[in-house]
């Protein structure tokens, strides 16, 4: 049977201190549905195969990190997260990006529930829409730089896809010369930086892409902290103040981050030559707004689904143990110091509800799969 | 009840579903109801399962903080921290008559909200109930009431009665916050508690003890807390309970009784966990503070409570997941299957409540046997692989399913 306590009583590790460096080593956020890994993370182990990073339950400093055999100690997971975490073992490269991918194939198989499966089918094709639209973005930005004369003859998005890629490939073959590349090479180049702007698009794109959405949540849920903390007293205040001390960080060093990888469009032929000779170091700047902004987005969906101030009091002790802590690289990304600490200094004096985390796991587990379909 | 009442409560009782929604939408019809009420009470359990549209009640919304309290008059006895239901009537008409301009205008406000009481309830109450308190307390002050004799009540217990519900009424909007709290999973203090017993002594045992009772069957985990908030408490520490923790015990092992009686069968599937698990944090209170007497009693609605819950949980597994599954089409799958879900949580939730009154074994061999007929359904079924799986973890855990499907 299904215990509803989230532990089991058995004699556990001991939990180790967590002062990533980078944010590789922060590990990335997994949306298991087993509430006792709410916010747990996952990175590659030392060895080899991925180790998951479980918060301190009693909400305070360090995490557990460990193996899938020792998650299974912690607590018992479901069938869901069995699965998905076969599936993160199995990947080469643990990224925000990849897990995504490999949870909504999963979420799209059922084994979240039929919301979350149309939700997964729904999200994979909005993703090959965005990938259109970026492509067809970054083209134009490389047509207004490189031959403004040839910008006339492209067209505009509402074209059939198939005539759009016909004049995208003419215009292409026309451009690519003066770049010292072949038409083919260029496309390829533009269709692989496509792939890698999802999420954040060009400057200005609409409908805005998911990380772009998910910037504009956080301002939201960092005004919304401010007004409960001048609303409310107690530790539920504590906890807004330090969910959106560190939203306000990360906001910070998002914007950047997306600002610095928006700017590589402002020059599309410096950007095409860089990306052929050092494409892992453009990859690399891309993904920053990701890894920034990865495991935020479930923390704004616990705190929107939360109905009234009784509950929205309960979930904020729930997202304050989630709040991801910064690692050190954010001040190099940024090139600015950031207090990485504040989580820590915050996170001594927030008491985990333990009421509402012992109520019908069931229950949470669904509400869980719920948000697992509003974030696919 | 006069006889020809009698008659048509015993037809009743055994019409179809149809003919007593259509009874009760007379009665709700009628502008003085009075002894025609008498008609629905043999009817109230059926009609908490039935849910027939009811129109939105001044009366029904101004009184039901009281709720756990109300009982049938022929159940009532002088003294007891419970009201009888057609002193509601009496109740009811001095309140009118207190707010004056102000009663139409709230009946419209609350008849806005039809088809939701509960949300009505929590809009206009909290405004309404100390207003209504200040009435009631004044006319029980001013005892006798004139509209008291013709229910044939003892006359003496008009004022206590009306001062004890008056007292509810005026801590009722604090009372629906914390059961707020409390379903949300936040925790109360004892001080919080305790303030409301600390300066109403004028109310006397009754009203302390009315609203020991009420306090109890909306926050049963808070049981001992309250009751140790009641004035000159001697329970739990070898004295005898004071007459008004007494009478609150006595208020809360009728209301178990009724529970016992009426609360599982009728109730819906998916309230019936917070029933059961309700009615056994009370029974585990009481149980404390009960002597030797009325600890029989107690066993005999545990065992009751502990016979109907199983018979109801495999009644509804049957019925309302493993049919429910099997009879599934392919059109209809989508929406249906969270349907399924969703019942097979709700029997999660009520046998996790349930075996606290015993039968632990039983109810793990019952979803074992679930899980593995979810797994055996035909593969024209309509249930995916992936919905067989979530409905067999549902039930049985993620370790059978896993085994179940060969998936470990």
């Amino acid at each position: 049977m299904q215990d509803d306590a989230d532990t089991a009583q058995i004699s556990l590790p001991l939990f180790q201190a967590y002062h990533p460096t980078t944010f590789l080593e922060r590990g990335v956020a997994v949306p298991f549905t087993t509430p006792a890994l709410a916010g747990a993370r996952a990175r590659p182990a030392e060895r080899a195969g991925t180790e998951i990073l479980v918060r301190n339950p009693a909400g305070g400093r360090g995490v557990y990190i460990l193996p899938w055999g020792g998650i299974c100690q912690l607590c018992r997971p479901t069938v869901h997260d069995t699965l998905l975490n076969q599936r993160v073992e199995a990947l080469r490269s643990v990224t925000p990006e990849a897990i995504r991918r490999v949870a909504r194939a999963l979420a799209a198989e059922g084994l979240a529930g039929r919301e979350a499966s149309a939700a997964a089918a729904r999200s994979e094709e909005a993703d090959r829409t965005e990938k259109l639209v970026t492509n067809f973005h970054l083209l134009l930005a490389l047509i207004e730089q490189a031959a403004p004369a040839e910008l006339s003859d492209l067209g505009s998005l509402e074209q059939e896809t198939e005539a759009l890629k016909a004049r995208a490939k003419q215009a292409t073959a026309r451009i690519a010369p003066r770049l010292g590349r072949t038409p083919e090479a260029v496309a390829d180049a533009l269709e692989e930086l496509a792939e890698l702007y999802l999420g954040l698009g060009a400057p200005g794109q609409q409908p805005p892409p998911r990380l772009i959405r998910l910037l504009a949540a956080l301002r939201q849920l960092r005004q919304d902290m401010a007004a409960w903390k001048e609303s409310q007293d107690g530790e539920s205040a504590m906890a807004a103040e330090m969910i959106g001390a560190v939203a306000d960080v990360t906001l910070a060093c998002a914007e950047r981050t997306i600002a610095d990888a928006h700017a590589l469009l402002a020059d599309m032929p410096e950007l095409l030559r860089r990306f052929q000779e050092r494409p892992q170091e453009i990859a690399t700047l891309i993904a920053r707004p990701a890894w920034l902004l990865d495991g935020w987005e479930q923390i704004c969906l616990v705190w929107s689904a939360a109905g009234t101030d009784a509950v929205r009091r309960a979930a904020l002790f729930d997202m304050a143990l989630q709040v991801p802590v910064l690692p050190r690289e954010a001040s190099e990304w940024v090139g600015t110091q950031v207090d990485t600490e504040m989580v820590w200094r915050f996170r001594r004096s927030v008491r985990r509800n333990e009421d509402w985390r012992t109520g019908a796991t069931l229950d949470l587990i669904a509400a869980s799969e719920h948000r697992r379909a509003m974030a696919i | 009840m006069p006889p020809s009442f009698a008659e048509t409560s015993r037809k009743l009782a055994a019409a179809e579903d149809r003919q007593v929604a259509q009874v009760v939408a007379l009665i709700d019809g009628l502008e003085q109801r009075g002894a025609a009420d008498a008609v629905l009470a043999p009817l109230r359990a059926r009609l908490k399962r039935l849910r027939p549209p009811r129109p939105p009640r001044l009366g029904r919304l101004l009184f039901s903080p009281l709720d756990p309290v109300i009982v049938a008059p022929n159940t009532w006895k002088p003294g007891d921290a419970t009201v009888p239901r057609p002193a509601l009537g009496v109740f009811k008409d001095i309140i009118v008559a207190g707010l004056g301009a102000q009663a139409p205008a709230l009946e419209q406000a609350f008849a806005r909200f039809a088809g939701d009481p509960i949300e009505a309830t929590a809009a206009i109450g909290p405004n309404i109930w100390p207003r209504a308190a200040a009435c009631l307390a004044e006319a029980a002050r001013a005892a006798p009431c004139p509209q008291w004799a013709a229910l044939g009540l003892p006359a003496g217990q008009f004022a206590p009665l009306a001062a004890g519900a008056a007292r509810v009424l005026r801590h009722a909007p604090r009372i629906l916050a914390w059961t707020a709290r409390d379903a949300a999973g936040e925790s109360l203090q004892a001080k919080e508690i305790e303030v409301l017993f600390g300066a109403d002594q004028a109310d006397g045992p009754l009203g302390d003890a009315l609203l020991a009772a009420v306090l109890i069957a909306h926050l049963p985990r808070y049981a001992p807390e309250i009751l140790r908030s009641l004035p000159s408490a001697g329970h739990e520490t070898g004295f005898a309970p004071s007459p008004a923790a007494s009478l609150a015990l006595d208020a809360a092992t009728a209301h178990l009784r009724s529970v016992a009686e009426r609360g599982i069968e009728g109730a819906p599937l998916a309230e019936l966990s917070r029933t059961a698990e309700q009615a056994a944090l009370l029974l585990e209170a009481v149980l404390r503070n009960a002597g030797p007497r009325r600890r029989e009693g107690l066993e005999q609605i545990a065992r009751a409570l502990e016979t109907r819950c199983r018979a109801r949980f495999g009644d509804a597994l049957a019925a309302d997941v493993i049919a429910s599954a099997c009879a599934l089409s392919e059109a209809e799958a989508e929406r249906a299957v969270p349907q399924v879900e969703a019942a097979a949580r709700d029997l999660r939730r009520l046998q996790g409540a349930a075996r606290r009154f015993g039968g632990g074994a039983d109810y793990d061999s019952m979803l074992r046997r679930a899980a593995e007929a979810i797994r055996d359904l035909p593969p024209e079924a309509a249930l995916t692989p992936a919905d067989r799986i979530r409905l067999a973890e549902i039930l049985a855990g993620p370790d059978v399913a896993l085994r179940l499907f060969a998936l470990a």
